[in-house]
C-alpha cells in the first residue's frame, strides 16, 4: 500500500523525495501539500483503487491514508 | 515653516484632492482615485456612525506640500479592544519637516480622542487603498492600490513608525502547459461538495441582486480574522456595489454556490482599467470614458479583487474551481495577465496557489504602527 501511495505522490507532486516518505510522513507539514494537492491525491487514489469518495477526506499522514484504504478495499 | 491646516473649506477640499495629482503628474506608474468619489468623501467630512475622520494639509508660504487623513474606526477599536487611529491619503514632498508635521497633527487629534496608537496607511475597510509601497517602485499601480514614491518609507520610518504587517503582490500570466489535473480537480471538488458555479446567464443588475448579500456575508466570514478587516456595513455594501457596478463583468467572476444559491466561495476579478485612468486626473471626461469602455469591452489584463472560501469548505479543493475559472478567463477572453493586488504575507494559503500560474512577486506593501508619545505634546 505504501509503495502504491508513493507512486501517487510522485504524480501529484513531481520532484518529491519519495524515498524519504514513511507512514509517519505528514502531508501538509512535511510534504508541503496545499488544499489543491490534497484534492489531487484523493482523485488519484480514486483512479488507482477504483472507488469514489462520497465526501472530501483529509488525511494527516501517509499512514492515515493507508489505514483508510485498507478499510475500504 | 510648515503650517498645518485642517480641511474645512471648498478651497481646502480642492487642494487636498489635487495635491497627489500634482505630485505624481509626471509619474508613469501612478493611477489616480476617481475625483468625484474623493470629492464626495471630503464634502461629507468622511464621518459616519462608525467612523470619525480628519483631513489635514501641510502648507509652506501658502503652497501645499503634503496631505493626510486620520480615521478613528470606532467599531474596529471596540471589536479588537484597541485604541488606534489610522492614517491614509498620506502624500508628501521629500521633506521630513512636512511629513513629521502631518503625522504630529494626526497624533494630536488621536490624543484628543483618547487614542494611544497610530497605524496605516489603512482606509475605512480592507477594500480601500491601503499599505505603503516599499518595494516595486517601477511597477504600474492598479486602480485598487495607491502608488507612492520611493522616499515615502524613509519619511514614515523616520517619524518612528515600525512594520506591523506586509502585503505581497504578484503578476500572474498563464502557464505554458495546460494543467489537465486542475480542471479535473475543479469538477470533482464541485461534485463532492455538492456545489455549483453561479450562472451568469442574466443581466448584471439581476446577478448582483441575486448574489450580492450572500457574497458580502461570505467576505465577512472569510476575512474576519485578517489584519485590518472589519465586517462590511450595509451602507458600505451599497457604496461598494455603486463603485464597482460600471466595471464589473459578471463573466469574470467565479461564484461558487450551495443548493440555496448562496455564495460560499468566490473569486472577484475586474478588468484592469488603471491604464485608462492614468493622466485623467481621476476625472471621467469623454476621452477617459471612451478609454474605460474600450478596456471593459476587451481587457488585456485583469485585477484580482478578492478571493475567499468559507471555513467549512476550505481544504476541499474549491480553490481549484477558482483558479480554473481564472485560467478560463485568460483563455476565453484573451487575458494576458492578472494582478493579484494585496496578499497578506502570512496568507500562505492563497499565495501558495499562484504556483499554478507563471507568477512574479513584483511589489510589497507595508502597514506601519507607532505608539503615540503623549508626553511629547504636553511639553
Amino acid at each position: 500500500m505504501l509503495e502504491k501511495l508513493k507512486e501517487i505522490l510522485c504524480k501529484v507532486l513531481p520532484g518529491i523525495d519519495v524515498e524519504s516518505v514513511t507512514m509517519e510522513t505528514r502531508l501538509i507539514e512535511d510534504l508541503k501539500f496545499d488544499s489543491l494537492a490534497l484534492m489531487m491525491m484523493s482523485m488519484e487514489i480514486e483512479d488507482a483503487f477504483d472507488f469514489r469518495f462520497n465526501e472530501f477526506v483529509q488525511f494527516e499522514t501517509i499512514g492515515d491514508a493507508c489505514s483508510y484504504l485498507e478499510s475500504r478495499i | 515653516m510648515v503650517e498645518i491646516i485642517e480641511v474645512k473649506s471648498k478651497r481646502d477640499i480642492k487642494d487636498f484632492i489635487n495635491f497627489p495629482l500634482k505630485l505624481y503628474k509626471n509619474c508613469p506608474y501612478f493611477v489616480p482615485a476617481l475625483y468625484g468619489d474623493e470629492k464626495k468623501l471630503l464634502m461629507g467630512g468622511g464621518n459616519t456612525r462608525d467612523y470619525e475622520s480628519v483631513f489635514y494639509l501641510a502648507k509652506k508660504d501658502g503652497a501645499v506640500f503634503g496631505r493626510i487623513q486620520g480615521i478613528l474606526h470606532k467599531q474596529h477599536n471596540e471589536l479588537r479592544n484597541e485604541k488606534r487611529v489610522r492614517f491614509t491619503r498620506f502624500d508628501s514632498v521629500d521633506d521630513k519637516e512636512v511629513s513629521n508635521a502631518l503625522f504630529e497633527a494626526v497624533e494630536k487629534w488621536a490624543i484628543s480622542k483618547g487614542m494611544e496608537q497610530i497605524c496605516g496607511p489603512l482606509g475605512y475597510s480592507d477594500l480601500d487603498r491601503e499599505g505603503l509601497l516599499i518595494w516595486g517602485f517601477s511597477e504600474n499601480s492598479t486602480y485598487e492600490e495607491q502608488y507612492n514614491y520611493e522616499y515615502y518609507p524613509t519619511l514614515v520610518e523616520s517619524f518612528g513608525f515600525e512594520k506591523e504587517v506586509d502585503w505581497l503582490e504578484f503578476e500572474l500570466t498563464p502557464p505554458e502547459k495546460k494543467n489537465e489535473m486542475l480542471a479535473r480537480v475543479a469538477k470533482r471538488a464541485l461534485e463532492i461538495n455538492k456545489l455549483h458555479i453561479a450562472s451568469t446567464d442574466m443581466s448584471k443588475k439581476r446577478f448582483i441582486e441575486k448574489y450580492a448579500n450572500s457574497l458580502f456575508d461570505t467576505i465577512d466570514i472569510c476575512y474576519s480574522k485578517l489584519y485590518g478587516t472589519m465586517p462590511i456595513t450595509p451602507e458600505e455594501r451599497k457604496k461598494l456595489i455603486g463603485d464597482f457596478y460600471m466595471v464589473l463583468n459578471v463573466k469574470q467572476l467565479v461564484f461558487i454556490c450551495n443548493d440555496k444559491d448562496e455564495v460560499v466561495a468566490f473569486g472577484l476579478a475586474f478588468p484592469a482599467f488603471g491604464d485608462a485612468l492614468k493622466k485623467s486626473g481621476g476625472r471621467l471626461t469623454p476621452l477617459t470614458i471612451l478609454k474605460l469602455l474600450k478596456t471593459l469591452k476587451k481587457p488585456k489584463a485583469i485585477d484580482l479583487g478578492l478571493v475567499g472560501i468559507r471555513p467549512e469548505y476550505q481544504n476541499s479543493g474549491l480553490v481549484a474551481v477558482i483558479i480554473q475559472g481564472m485560467l478560463d478567463f485568460f483563455e476565453k477572453d484573451g487575458i494576458e495577465k492578472c494582478e493579484t493586488n494585496l496578499n497578506l504575507e502570512t496568507n500562505t494559503g492563497i499565495i501558495s496557489q499562484w504556483k499554478y500560474f507563471n507568477s512574479r512577486n513584483h511589489k510589497r506593501r507595508r502597514a506601519y504602527i507607532k505608539n503615540i508619545d503623549k508626553e511629547k505634546y504636553n511639553a
